[in-house]
């Protein structure tokens, strides 16, 4: 097990490689000029150009990127382009909200929809399954920041429960949490139930009714753990989708995170920051397909890393 | 002598379809005494898996036992609530299946499956349990028990698996032991020594053995009493020597032929026309008449009742039943 998780992490370097190609090139096929944004409106061709040359804008493609990587692999991520603090600076304080709000969505909604979808695979066809479908149903379709707002307008403004945008305590995260992790929820608690719904008819499962064992039982123990091992695909996989989801979610809630981080910078092409925090984001995905992974293993009997 | 430890009295089980429901199983009546192994024969299809999951009602979702009695030790256990009913599985009867692969739940150890039971129903503390289920892992013949002890069920053979089901359905002590086609999935080899098993492990605690198969086979080499089964009904029950000897039902005369026979110098291996009538087109008379030879007119018309011919033999065929007349 240990050496099959020293040769994933070793797997990451050419991935991760890959991946800031790819992100170079995306960030430098954007229109727009930071040298230009920078100057302002009023900068005269020359003033610009003297900026750009500062920047090393100027550079060949190939220039840029070797010194990019250069700095990656040295730990010196160089300075953002707009505030011309160093990158790292900018970056780290910002991980802590963002990390808080993924842990938080990631605990609940997990939990709550493999509930949820026990529940209604247990009352199939009962009035309590459509109820909770139909609900699953409109969590997947509703739009991440219409929820957002709906909910900031009910329990921030109205209710004064929450507040209404940035970080004051855990508090803040309640509301921010609930909209990233609704759909999350939802995609969950339509799995487990399709999956329980297929186990409760498998024959080990008569096997453990013959037995004399409770319901409960039956289906915590015996139908659960085996419905783990589908449902663990879609976790995994919806929190590829959970990035994506707080940088809206950051927006609309004022959540100093890397999400807001992001935008920020993409809309001034702050390259190096765009660049820093994209490849953050790639390391957090492939840390999360590692550890689904690893749980495969953990929860599979069948399968054995060597 | 014998007590009669498992009864069935006219089990109907039905199921419900979108349009109306079918009756899987009509009217069964028969019993299990201690030390008995009573066989349950048919071709897919006749009722056989039903009549024992009723017993246990452990039937699908969409089935139900519409009338009738199931009466262990004198008790109808149809009456119990759902606890009740569980306090029974596994302790007083017990099931092994047909496919013993996947009768095992794939993610948790085999030794663990076996503590369920005796600490369910025997209130085994873990360490007990544990001892228990490789004392039972030993009986039914299995080396090294500590080993396969630890062993997930996809790590096991099927032959070793259905031991493992035979020794988790005899942990808790069972008065009453259903096997569904217990050796279906095996191989030939196999076959035999897990029927041995069961022979054994009846002799050794003295139990009723129900045992399900289509294999005739099987049923000389095991049963004392069959009962045969044809679309939900008994069509024929005797003792086992009688049966093979004098099968009465053209059904039973059907299926004794059926079996090859080494040296019997045919090519042609003789089976019963026709298929088993789904169970939403039942023939209105009896329901063997269209695949019988001697089917006369009234066998189309009227369904036959199940006649006692003697103290051990039924039959259910208007012409067994004229034949009888006439000659009274």
């Amino acid at each position: 097990m240990r050496g099959y998780i020293v040769k994933r992490l070793l797997n990451m370097i050419p991935i991760m490689f890959v991946v800031s190609i790819v992100i170079f090139l995306f960030i430098h096929m954007i229109p727009g000029d930071p040298a230009r944004l920078l100057a302002g409106h009023q900068a005269t061709f020359e003033e610009v150009e003297l900026l750009k040359e500062q920047m090393g804008l100027n550079n060949s493609y190939i220039v840029q990127y070797k010194d990019f990587m250069v700095g990656m692999l040295t730990g010196n991520w160089g300075n953002s382009l707009k505030t011309g603090l160093p990158v790292g600076d900018m970056v780290i304080p910002r991980m802590k909200p963002t990390l808080i709000l993924a842990i938080f969505t990631i605990v609940w909604s997990v939990i709550s929809g493999i509930a949820i979808g026990i529940i209604s695979a247990i009352n199939r066809g009962k009035w309590i399954d459509y109820v909770v479908m139909i609900g699953a149903s409109s969590g997947i379709s509703l739009p991440l920041f219409w929820l957002g707002l709906m909910l900031m307008q009910i329990f921030s403004v109205q209710l004064g429960w929450f507040p209404t945008t940035g970080i004051d305590g855990l508090k803040s995260y309640v509301l921010p949490s609930i909209t990233l992790g609704a759909g999350i929820t939802a995609m969950i608690a339509r799995y487990t139930r399709s999956s329980m719904i297929e186990i409760l008819k498998e024959n080990y499962i008569r096997t453990s009714r013959a037995k004399g064992l409770s319901e409960f039982i039956v289906v915590n123990r015996h139908a659960l753990r085996n419905s783990l091992i589908d449902v663990i695909t879609i976790v995994g996989l919806q929190f590829g989708f959970l990035l994506a989801g707080s940088v809206l979610v950051e927006t609309v809630f004022a959540i100093p995170g890397l999400g807001r981080l992001l935008i920020d910078s993409i809309l001034f092409r702050d390259y190096t920051v765009v660049q820093t925090v994209l490849l953050i984001f790639t390391f957090q995905f492939l840390i999360i397909n590692l550890i689904v992974d690893v749980l495969y293993g953990v929860f599979n009997p069948k399968i054995k890393y060597e | 002598m014998s007590i009669k430890l498992l009864e069935v009295k006219n089990l109907t089980t039905e199921f419900k379809t979108d349009k109306k429901s079918l009756t899987a199983v009509k009217n069964v009546s028969f019993y299990v005494n201690q030390g008995e192994v009573v066989g349950l024969v048919g071709e897919s299809g006749s009722g056989k898996s039903v009549t024992s999951l009723s017993v246990l009602r452990l039937l699908p979702e969409n089935g139900y036992i519409s009338e009738g009695e199931v009466l262990l030790s004198q008790n109808n256990i149809l009456n119990l609530d759902q606890k009740s009913i569980r306090n029974i599985r596994g302790s007083e009867i017990a099931m092994i299946f047909q496919d013993p692969m996947s009768s095992l739940n794939p993610v948790i150890k085999v030794g663990e499956q076996l503590m369920e039971c005796t600490m369910l129903h025997l209130k085994h503390t873990k360490k007990e349990a544990k001892a228990h289920a490789i004392e039972m892992i030993k009986q039914v013949g299995i080396s090294a028990p500590e080993d396969v002890f630890n062993r997930y069920p996809h790590q096991l053979s099927g032959g070793m698996s259905q031991r493992i089901m035979i020794a988790m359905a005899l942990s808790c002590n069972p008065k009453v032991l259903i096997a569904d086609e217990p050796t279906t999935a095996l191989d030939v080899t196999i076959q035999a020594q897990v029927l041995d098993l069961i022979t054994e492990m009846k002799e050794q605690s003295n139990i009723g053995v129900l045992l399900i198969t289509h294999d005739l086979g099987v049923v000389a080499e095991m049963c004392d009493r069959v009962i045969v089964m044809y679309c939900g009904r008994i069509v024929e029950s005797a003792e086992v020597s009688c049966l093979f000897e004098n099968p009465l039902h053209p059904y039973t005369q059907g299926l004794i032929a059926s079996v090859p026979k080494i040296g019997s110098g045919s090519d042609i291996l003789p089976y019963i026309k026709g298929r088993v009538p789904d169970l939403s087109q039942m023939p209105i008379g009896c329901k063997f008449a269209p695949r019988c030879d001697g089917a006369i007119e009234k066998c189309f018309i009227e369904e036959p009742l199940l006649i006692q011919l003697d103290n051990q033999r039924q039959c259910r065929c208007h012409l067994v039943s004229e034949r009888g007349e006439r000659n009274a």
